[in-house]
């Protein structure tokens, strides 16, 4: 359920366009530690709300890759293309793990009403609640306010979390918040670091 | 940097890209001081990652030989398994001594003059089955 996903699964053969077989396997064996950390950083954001564990979503976005079942296309970064796979697998798990929620004639839940902070996992089991529901309400201007309610009275991260929910990056964005791009990144990742301790596995899809 | 076909649909998708951007730019130095920031070595988590690759080449394999065995079962499957008539192969067998006797001698006199086996004879028969299995059209043939 990646944004912009660069490991889309091809159906067709991807010919030159995409990396074949021996050519995944040696970007694979020459991917370094910090390749590896990214990666555990991204299996770590996305397994929330699913039943992955610790390097599961990892292996299996690997697998795909191996197997040819994801390509990753010629000119985008082997790391950058398991993140996306790994994003998908993760999103995909979470819709049918939901899905299958959804039959459920409202389960109670151990937790009852209190489900803030709660990772999706807990959330769907808010008595009452359209698993549905619950989805879209995390996605919507709510779960954004409650981004920016992380930083009580900080101008600076209500300004950068509005532009980019607006979609804006690299110029654009630095331009319409009249930020440098070193400090909006340290911005970004004070909100991702937080938002990981506040909202493990809420702000994913 | 990134190619694929489906765009951000929703701002929370956005925001959540803008992340994924920071965790694949963010510095070795930075990357690994949140690791410890969790209470994790990370060291301990590349040779965690680097088990889940060599796994990753280890299901893929075992994945292979699967679908090999499968399709091995199903072209056995697919075979025409035709019983083999020992009788008709014997007359058949008796037809063509009948018609080239010295092949029969042929036969005997590599065995020292003793004749066909009743091995020999069975292998005989089977070969015949074959030529007539091989011989008959198989199914999607002309």
């Amino acid at each position: 359920m990646g944004g912009q996903d660069a490991s889309a699964p091809v159906d067709i053969d991807g010919g030159d366009d995409h990396l074949d077989e021996a050519e995944m396997r040696a970007a694979l064996a020459s991917l370094t530690s910090t390749d590896w950390l990214r990666l555990a950083k991204v299996d770590a954001r996305y397994r929330g709300g699913t039943d992955f564990r610790d390097g599961d979503l990892v292996q299996e976005a690997l697998c795909r890759a191996i197997a040819g079942k994801r390509k990753c296309p010629r000119g985008v970064s082997v790391v950058k293309f398991l993140a996306d796979a790994i994003w998908s697998i993760a999103g995909h798990r979470r819709s049918r793990m939901l899905a299958e929620i959804s039959f459920e004639a409202s389960p109670p839940t151990v937790t009852g009403e209190q489900t803030e902070g709660l990772a999706p996992a807990d959330v769907l089991f808010a008595p009452g609640e359209d698993p549905e529901v619950i989805l879209a309400k995390a996605e919507g201007e709510g779960a954004i306010g409650d981004l920016i309610g992380l930083f009580p009275g900080d101008g600076e991260i209500e300004l950068v979390v509005t532009a980019l929910s607006l979609g804006l990056k690299g110029a654009d964005l630095y331009e319409e918040t009249g930020l440098a791009p070193n400090r909006i990144h340290y911005v970004i990742r004070k909100i991702r670091k937080e938002s990981d301790k506040r909202f493990p596995g809420r702000w994913t899809r | 940097m990134t190619a694929g076909k489906s765009t951000p649909r929703t701002p929370l998708d956005h925001i959540e890209e803008a992340f994924l951007d920071n965790i694949l730019e963010i510095s070795d130095a930075d990357l690994r001081e949140e690791f410890v920031e969790e209470g994790r070595s990370p060291d301990e988590v590349v040779a965690l990652m680097k088990a889940r690759l060599a796994a990753a080449h280890e299901e893929c394999a075992q994945a292979r030989m699967a679908e090999a065995r499968e399709g091995l079962a199903a072209f056995r499957k697919r075979e025409t398994v035709v019983p083999l008539d020992f009788a008709l192969q014997k007359e058949r067998l008796a037809a063509m001594r009948s018609r080239a006797p010295a092949a029969s001698g042929m036969m005997m006199a590599a065995r020292k003059g003793d004749g066909l086996s009743e091995r020999d004879e069975e292998g005989l028969l089977e070969d015949l089955a074959d030529l007539e299995r091989l011989s008959k059209p198989q199914d999607g043939e002309a």
